[in-house]
């Protein structure tokens, strides 16, 4: 009895479509998405001036988000944890102070800048995942980092100094690497320095500064902030981020903040007076008289590290976790653990190899993470330790971290496959996806935890351990992956592993010798049946065209090891990628290497591009291009015009165009879209005479030539 | 003519305030009553159509109304239901149709109608095989409002995208303006459009953004207050969401 077309449902309510729906588009999802904007009303009223929203009221906002809680509120915004349903994952969503919301020009900042912040993959910066706006909220999705900030830690007291010289190298390092992609922090201050369960240093909020004042306002929080930077103006460089790092520095060794009758640490902390210079360096109100890059800060620290014995211990995986600060952080989120389970904590002695004494694990007390970190596991005392956690801790929490702690330590000790085959057994008494952590820390390079994936029965921890290696591994060890090792378990796992590594190669910023590595990979993916050229060609697409003639090249040579299709894709996407770099280099390079039956989807989203960069000369280029070629090729090229004008518009140079094509066919076909279009035209234009929507004026003025 | 992104400068004052200040005042209320009614009188007819008017009698009520409508400015008064164009619209058909009709109106087509196009096939489509609905005429009529509205509103934004050359675009990316954020995949589009990632989300944002926008700015022509925009969309969303 209905004559509703019951096969039209709304994808993203599941609703069925009504016959007369505007557009075929779900009328109420219309409605909805233009809701969740209200607050972006003309008025520009913020959203939230006092009390940031509630997790429910947030909830409404990120359908696909569950929001866990509220983590509180800075300057930049409110924090909120959140699990992001589709990949479940917990993530960290920053929705940013809504003062801004109603700048027009905001949001276009927003877009640009955050999309560069998204494209920083660094091991010591917290990853930004996903950026947008809802409900005229600017939000970032980005990594959740559990742990805690160095405000936290600095709130407890001066650190030793040793714990001070671990924190410093790994915020080096992640400056370094960012100051290289062009991005200033511009508040670096202790609560965004994050210390991860495994002990990692992070940097959170990379660039929000900047992004929330717009250049030439004044940025930072005093102390942190460089003179240069409290000027209105001001042009602060890179070098306010080792102003800032330098205060920090100061603040760890003290306890306190400097002011204005600033003592030296020496003499406010007896600490060693080799210190001194470095941090009044860093500290220095003239930018020329500080360190002039992060690199040469972070060998400052380390020579002195070197000179004084600070740190006896490398490991061979210092890039990803700095030793010295894994053990020297575990201690101190350890101590905070500890602490809060005493209610009146003892004044622990500082922690060295020298003091250790034979500890009785079958006896110690779990939660008493001094002796245990001072503690050198061998298997049998490992194996004491998990054993009991598993018996005697009973919060969920507190379990993992201790078990995680017991493994890293073990592993610290040399004894990584001993570590490893621990992990397995006891999987099942810690939190799904911990073991990834675990994973991270283990002295196993990237190809040998890809080789022991298959050992991990969890789904979640696959998956995590899976994510793990793709964003950790630098592009060398990506490149010597073997994926084929990867033994799927279902078609979604795959899906999942393709989507890491999409991100990674996505997120490889900046280097090129890395992307061009990675790249070189992919091909050697889609050479293996590892990923299909479509996948592939999207991975080239996003690259960028800065490099596409070296990527095409690349291409060219693996040629002969993949299958047509798959090459096909590739060439495609790299073929639209080089119109950007140089035009007539891509339409030369398409006619050289399609054969023109196959060539016009790909010539016209070059053209397309051509027409985007620089509409006034693109038909000029193409005009001095087509006595290049031969016939079948100058009338593809006019016909590509003449459709690229009708597309936009300009019927003017579609009859041009037209006139000059030989195929009777495809020029009857071109000039009656040129009447169609005409004509409703036409009707456009009388139809708005009749309803006044056009003075006679305009009418004379838009008749099309024609008319 | 070109829509522009900073508001047009109609949106000084609402098309209903308009109507309703200007009243008496000759073209000015009048074009801009007609132009709401331009985009509003399908719900109407379809309103009368389903309280059981056959169609020559819905099409010569609604032209009859209208035309009253814009030649006598004594009917309108916005304040009436709340300075919504949408209730006062429907409120003073019923009127009509009870005591202005009965009086034998028939032969007043025509007049001020002819401002307006009217386009009866259009209107009538899909009313015949309609399922029996047991929804009442009004709660329908709401709903075809709010279809009469987005249309309007998709029009325009359609027009703004092709001003700017972007027709493509617009077809591409439409389907966006329904989805949450997190459903989005740029990837999917910059692959249709052969533009980057970076590209295709500045595009969706924007396409995101101007809706937003012409949709709000096509209620507020529909209130005699623009705050309460809001209101009106939350009562609209809760017709369809019904």
């Amino acid at each position: 009895m209905s004559a509703m077309p019951s096969s039209h449902v709304c994808p993203d309510c599941g609703a069925p479509l009504p016959a007369g729906s505007p557009r075929s588009l779900c009328a109420a999802c219309l409605l909805r998405q233009a809701m969740v904007s209200q607050t972006l009303a003309t008025d520009g009223k913020p959203a939230f001036v006092s009390a940031p929203p509630s997790p429910e009221e947030i909830a409404g906002r990120f359908p696909g988000f569950e929001i866990l809680e509220c983590l509180g509120r800075g300057g930049m915004g409110v924090v909120y944890k959140a699990r992001q349903k589709s990949l479940d994952r917990v993530v960290a969503i920053k929705i940013l102070a809504p003062e801004k919301h109603g700048e027009e020009r905001f949001a276009a900042r927003f877009a640009r800048e955050a999309a560069t912040l998204a494209k920083l993959n660094h091991p010591n910066i917290v990853t930004i995942h996903d950026f947008g706006e809802t409900g005229g909220w600017f939000y970032i999705v980005m990594e959740y980092v559990e742990g805690v900030n160095l405000r936290d830690l600095v709130s407890e007291g001066k650190l030793a100094p040793e714990q001070a010289l671990a924190i410093v190298p790994p915020i080096c390092d992640a400056l370094q690497y960012a100051h290289e992609q062009g991005v200033v922090h511009r508040d670096i201050k202790p609560e965004n320095i994050l210390l991860d369960k495994g002990g990692r240093v992070r940097i959170a909020d990379f660039g929000i500064a900047a992004l929330m004042g717009g250049s030439g306002e004044p940025a930072g929080t005093p102390p942190y902030a460089a003179p240069e930077q409290t000027l209105p103006n001001a042009a602060a460089d890179h070098r306010a981020d080792i102003h800032a790092l330098g205060v920090v520095f100061y603040e760890m060794l003290t306890g306190e903040r400097p002011t204005a009758e600033m003592l030296a640490p020496s003499r406010r902390a007896g600490t060693d007076r080799r210190l001194d210079d470095m941090v009044l360096r860093a500290m220095a109100k003239d930018p020329a008289e500080r360190f002039q890059t992060a690199a040469e800060f972070r060998t400052a620290v380390e020579a002195l590290e070197e000179e004084s014995g600070f740190v006896r211990e490398r490991s061979r995986w210092k890039k990803w976790a700095h030793p010295a600060a894994t053990v020297a952080l575990l201690g101190a989120v350890g101590f905070l653990l500890w602490k809060q389970s005493q209610p009146a904590p003892q004044v622990a002695k500082p922690a060295t190899v020298e003091n250790q004494a034979p500890v009785d694990v079958a006896n110690m007390r779990l939660d008493d993470f001094k002796t245990l970190l001072e503690l050198k596991p061998t298997p049998p005392q490992a194996e004491i330790l998990l054993s009991r956690a598993e018996k005697e801790i009973t919060s969920e929490g507190k379990r993992s971290t201790f078990c995680s702690t017991v493994i890293m330590l073990l592993s610290k000790n040399g004894f990584s496959e001993e570590a490893w085959k621990l992990i397995s057994p006891i999987a099942g008494v810690v939190r799904q996806g911990e073991i990834s952590s675990w994973f991270r820390y283990c002295e196993l390079s990237p190809t040998e935890r890809m080789a022991r994936i298959g050992s991990l029965n969890g789904t979640e921890d696959r998956k995590a351990a899976m994510y793990d290696i793709f964003s950790y591994a630098d592009a060398d060890q990506l490149c010597e992956l073997d994926f084929n090792s990867l033994a799927f378990r279902s078609p979604e796992e795959r899906t999942q592993a393709e989507r890491s590594f999409i991100n990674r190669l996505e997120f490889t910023s900046g280097n090129r010798e890395d992307r061009s590595k990675l790249l070189e990979k992919t091909v050697e993916l889609v050479a293996d049946a590892w990923l299909n050229g479509s996948t592939a060609g999207s991975i080239f697409a996003g690259a960028g065209g800065s490099d596409s003639f070296a990527h095409f090249d690349l291409l060219e040579r693996k040629k002969p090891d993949l299958p047509r299709k798959d090459y096909e894709g590739i060439r495609d996407a790299i073929i639209v990628e080089m119109a950007d770099e140089d035009p007539n280099r891509a339409v030369r390079t398409l006619v050289e290497k399609v054969p023109v039956k196959e060539r016009y989807g790909c010539l016209a989203k070059v053209y397309e591009r051509m027409r985007r960069d620089a509409p006034e000369t693109c038909v000029a280029r193409i005009e001095a291009l087509l006595p290049e070629f031969d016939a079948p090729t100058r009338e593809q090229l006019r016909e590509c015009v003449a459709r690229e004008a009708l597309r936009a518009g300009d019927l003017e140079q579609v009859r041009e165009w037209t006139g000059r094509i030989s195929n009777e066919k495809v020029r009857r076909e071109l000039n009656e879209s040129c009447a169609g279009v005409e004509e409703r035209r036409k009707q456009e234009l009388e139809k708005g005479i009749l309803d006044r929507k056009v003075s006679p004026d305009d009418f004379d003025r838009y008749r099309p030539k024609s008319f | 003519m070109k829509p522009t992104e900073s508001a047009p400068a109609s949106f000084a004052t609402t098309r209903w305030t308009l109507v309703g200040r200007a009243a008496g005042n000759g073209t000015r209320a009048e074009i801009a009553l007609a132009e709401l009614l331009e985009t509003y009188w399908p719900p109407l007819y379809r309103y009368a159509r389903r309280v059981g008017k056959p169609r020559e009698d819905a099409e010569d009520l609604v032209q009859g109304f209208m035309a009253r409508l814009i030649e006598n400015d004594a009917l309108r008064h916005p304040d009436r239901a709340k300075g919504r164009f949408r209730t006062f619209l429907l409120a003073s058909f019923n009127h009509w149709m009870i005591n202005e009709w009965k009086r034998g109106a028939r032969e007043k087509r025509g007049g001020g109608a002819s401002l307006v196009s009217f386009d009866w096939q259009g209107a009538e489509a899909g009313l015949i095989d309609e399922p029996a609905d047991s929804r009442s005429p009004d709660l329908l009529y709401d709903r075809e409002w709010a279809h009469a509205l987005l249309d309007a509103t998709l029009d325009r934004l359609e027009a703004v995208c092709r001003a700017e050359g972007g027709e493509l675009t617009f077809e591409v990316l439409k389907p966006c303006l329904t989805a949450d954020t997190e459903r989005i995949s740029y990837q999917e589009f910059a692959a249709r459009l052969g533009i980057s990632e970076g590209a295709a989300r500045v595009a969706v944002h924007r396409l995101r953004k101007r809706y937003r926008q012409l949709l709000r700015e096509e209620i507020g022509r529909t209130l005699v207050d623009r705050s309460q925009v809001d209101e009106e969309l939350r009562a609209l969303f809760a017709v369809l969401a019904g």
